[in-house]
């Protein structure tokens, strides 16, 4: 009587689901087709704060962020807040596919709260994007 | 004579193990360390989880946002342009009308021109645009100088941020400019524009 298969494939389904867990153990958030868009905050050295998508790759010696937003001086403005936020990719260079970030200048990467102001402000422009298309 | 036999000699236990399986478990292990280091970086889940995208509710309260900002920054300017024109001037009295008046007048259009700018950026069209940057006018000249209802801090999405702060640096600009002329010595020349300053301005982001 001959095998399943199926069978055959079993051990590399395991391995897979192994991978899995073992990579969500590093980061828990990263765990795919769980919970909602992480969003990441990356704090440098020099005081620059950068929000985005982030792409952290253990053996690489910088981490990446895509769909990147960041902090603008607002003070001289009238808005509610003394800080604006910008959409990165309006620059006079116009970076076309995200930014990487040297590991050895990030001081702190934290996850932000999508119900927090920037949070939100990101949400509303991805909304009017859709609106204006 | 006896003869002895050679004790047998002992042979160490062998394990044979097949080629083909130490491949497949080295592949394994390969696998298994490149797919941890993939969830790891948060690629798949990024590519999982898709964006989140506000509700109506939510653009709805920055367009008023927005729209606090722009009547902010043009009370601030057209105080700016009053207070100076209501200042003891050098300059004829006629001559600072007109000064004044321009300014004024310009500070309106500009204002109408964020406004059409922000119906467009949320989507109307030109002409349902023109028709809500003219009702929102109305609006903020009725409630100009009445005590407004606290408001939670928002911080505005990109394209609306965009239109404000163009809005506040022209705003600035003619406001600067028009208190310069008024508070100028009759004899002294009429302070020229910045070379920044666009000959028609408009706060619509370039982008």
């Amino acid at each position: 009587m001959s095998r399943a298969p199926l069978w055959g494939l079993w051990p590399w389904l395991a391995t897979v689901l192994l991978a899995v867990v073992v990579g969500a153990t590093v980061d828990p958030a990263a765990l795919p087709f769980s919970g909602s868009e992480k969003i990441y905050a990356v704090f440098l050295l020099d005081g620059q704060a950068y929000f985005g998508h982030l792409e952290d790759v253990p053996w690489s010696d910088s981490v990446g962020l895509t769909d990147v937003f960041y902090l603008d001086d607002a003070r001289k403005t009238t808005t509610d807040l003394p800080v604006g936020l910008l959409k990165r990719g309006n620059e006079l260079h116009e970076p076309a596919d995200g930014m990487r970030i040297r590991r050895d200048k990030v001081l702190a990467i934290e996850r932000v709260s999508l119900d927090s102001p920037v949070g939100r402000a990101i949400a509303a422009q991805r909304a009017i994007d859709r609106l204006a298309k | 004579m006896s003869q002895t036999r050679p004790s047998p000699r002992r042979r160490g236990a062998v394990v044979i193990v097949p080629f083909g399986l130490v491949a497949r478990i080295l592949a394994a292990v390969v696998i298994l360390l490149l797919l941890a280091a993939l969830i790891a970086s948060g690629v798949v889940a990024r590519a999982a989880g898709g964006t989140v995208v506000a509700d109506p509710a939510t653009v709805a309260t920055q367009r008023a946002a927005a729209e606090r900002d722009l009547a902010r920054g043009y009370d601030a300017s057209t105080d700016q342009v009053r207070k100076a024109h209501a200042l003891k001037l050098a300059i004829p009295a006629q001559q600072a009308d007109a000064i004044a008046n321009k300014a004024l007048n310009d500070l309106a259009t500009l204002r109408h021109s964020a406004l059409v700018s922000l119906g467009q950026t949320l989507g109307s069209t030109t002409d349902a645009a023109e028709t809500y940057a003219k009702s929102t006018e109305q609006a903020m000249e009725q409630q100009r100088g009445q005590p407004q209802p606290s408001f939670a801090p928002t911080l505005l999405a990109p394209r609306l941020y965009a239109i404000v702060s163009r809005f506040d640096q022209l705003a600035t600009q003619i406001a600067d400019q028009a208190t310069a002329e008024l508070t100028s010595s009759p004899s002294a020349p009429p302070a020229s524009p910045s070379p920044t300053t666009r000959a028609t301005p408009s706060p619509a982001p370039s982008r």
